[in-house]
């Protein structure tokens, strides 16, 4: 996919350094990335700091892109990617909740994904509670995989984890998920308007 | 697809759908970690851009210059030519002449003859000067050539010119040398200085530019000043409406060609969005050649600043009039830009 002639002025003065193109590529993907980021984060001021190097990063590598994709898919993986190398920095710090035992009894809580007219109601807010409610490991691999769309393989080679444990914390993600929705049904009997 | 598929595809589409509000504080924080890292430059310019800023520096210095040339020439000459002066009077003055003796030689006394010579009036009705011009007796040929000055009031010192040189004081004082005379005649005439009436300046003008591709304007006044009213539309870009002001002036350098200097300020209206600041400022320097005595062709470059709170879908100020800005900043979130245009036109004579 071609660059718009836009996205082409927009580049070629951001290469320059000229602060007025920065501003506009800023502002231009602002509104996604931060979207992005704050699904990866677990506040919005995470989400500010990992947005903001993100866009460091995209302005140092400016040069590096070949224009022989989409731009914006350009911009989104140097945000997940720096998003990625913010968990690990920070993992060790994070809480660490013990979620097996958790797991065992969301077993019998899960019921499947089967009520349509509720799935269809949840709205971006509720997807953001709704996986920042999940540990970070998991929030990382569902982010990464349902959302992104990336292969466990792939997902394995950035969280430099092994396949098996990928598809094992989607699985565990998702149970995880399962019995979030049923907690915000619950606090929540307006659901789905939560 | 299964229930989970498809619950997973709708979260998928609300998160790529969604679209985080703006900040304009984190821009601030953006630019301090930018310049700490060094990846903008507070310069503003590519070395490309300053070369064009150079160039067009040097363009606008040129065209100052021949600007100024153009000036000066059709003015001394319209001073000369549209200024007749007609003898409507003349008279004999006798003015005596008072001789001193300074180191032994004989010389005539200017305090006595001059204010003689000076005496002289001035009168302005409408378009029509009278001024009285002191000229010496023709058989006294070499005071001849210094009298034939004028004074155009009675003090030559603090007087202003119209279009004469002064009396200077001294000018008698050659004129030791002749014959030992009592009394110089002198003739004095009056005479009526006629300045043409100016022309009223009617003209209605088509033309193009890069900012707005077709353009209709109104100029009346005369040709020292006169006032433009402006309408301009750009069918592409999505459409872009100019409605300006301005003033301009005419100087003549032949019958054929003059050069039009005006200052313009339109609002821009961009279609689809709501009125803001949006506002073009221009410069213009044309170039008019006559076909006819009513028709005339003209072309000439244009010095634009836009400022402008405008920003279309790709965020460029004012869908990007024009792609060749040599200057473009961001002030508070008010965008300015400069460049260098042209114009091309034709100009209706009306009156």
């Amino acid at each position: 996919m071609g660059l718009t002639p836009q996205e082409q002025q927009m580049l070629k003065g951001c290469q320059n350094g000229q602060a007025h193109y920065q501003q506009i590529l800023y502002q231009y993907f602002y509104g996604k990335m931060m979207a992005v980021c704050l699904r990866y984060a677990r506040d919005r001021e995470e989400a500010k700091d990992i947005l903001q190097d993100g866009y460091v990063k995209v302005f140092a590598s400016l040069s590096n892109f070949k224009g022989d994709g989409s731009f914006e898919g350009w911009v989104r993986r140097i945000m997940v990617n720096t998003a990625i190398n913010h968990y690990h920095r920070h993992k060790k710090y994070l809480l660490n909740t013990s979620i097996e035992d958790d797991l065992k009894e969301e077993y019998s809580l899960a019921q499947g994904f089967d009520d349509t007219e509720i799935i269809q109601k949840i709205n971006y807010d509720d997807l953001l509670v709704l996986i920042r409610g999940l540990p970070p490991a998991y929030q990382t691999v569902f982010n990464l995989y349902v959302i992104e769309g990336y292969s466990h393989k792939e997902i394995g080679e950035m969280l430099q984890i092994n396949e098996g444990t990928s598809k094992s914390n989607l699985a565990k993600a998702r149970m995880k998920l399962q019995k979030n929705i049923h907690k915000l049904l619950e606090d929540n009997p307006q659901m789905p308007c939560v | 697809m299964s229930e989970q598929e498809n619950f997973e595809q709708h979260l998928r589409k609300i998160a790529q759908a969604h679209e985080a509000p703006y900040e304009p504080n984190d821009w601030a924080d953006m630019q301090n970690r930018l310049q700490k890292a060094g990846l903008t430059n507070t310069a503003q310019h590519s070395p490309l851009q300053s070369n064009i800023v150079r160039r067009t520096a040097i363009l606008v210095a040129l065209v100052f210059l021949i600007g100024i040339k153009i000036w000066h020439e059709p003015n001394s000459q319209n001073s000369q030519n549209s200024q007749k002066n007609q003898i409507v009077a003349l008279h004999i003055q006798k003015t005596p002449l008072q001789f001193e003796k300074t180191n032994g030689k004989q010389r005539l006394a200017t305090s006595k003859t001059t204010p003689a010579i000076n005496t002289s009036t001035i009168r302005t009705v409408q378009n029509v000067a009278t001024s009285t011009v002191a000229l010496n007796k023709p058989d006294l040929p070499i005071a001849m050539t210094e009298l034939t000055k004028v004074s155009n009031t009675q003090n030559d010192e603090t007087a202003t010119p119209l279009g004469f040189s002064t009396i200077e004081p001294f000018m008698l004082k050659e004129v030791s040398q002749l014959p030992a005379l009592d009394t110089l005649n002198i003739m004095v005439a009056e005479i009526e200085q006629h300045r043409p009436k100016r022309e009223s300046y009617q003209h209605i003008a088509f033309y193009a530019s890069e900012a707005l591709q077709s353009n209709i304007a109104f100029k009346i006044g005369s040709e020292r000043m006169y006032s433009v009213f402006a309408v301009g539309y750009q069918f592409s870009g999505g459409g872009r409406l100019g409605i300006g002001y301005g003033f301009g002036k005419e100087l003549r350098k032949t019958n054929r060609k003059s050069l039009n200097l005006e200052a313009m300020c339109y609002y821009i209206r961009e279609n689809n969005a709501s009125p803001q600041l949006n506002l073009l400022t221009q410069g213009k320097i044309q170039l008019h050649h006559k076909f006819t005595s009513n028709l005339s062709g003209f072309a000439g470059l244009s010095f634009n600043m836009l400022v402008s709170d405008y920003k279309g879908e790709d965020l460029v100020t004012s869908a990007g009039i024009p792609d060749w800005a040599v200057l473009r900043t961001s002030i508070n979130n008010t965008n300015i830009k400069c460049w260098t245009g042209l114009n091309i036109g034709l100009s209706l004579r009306l009156r």
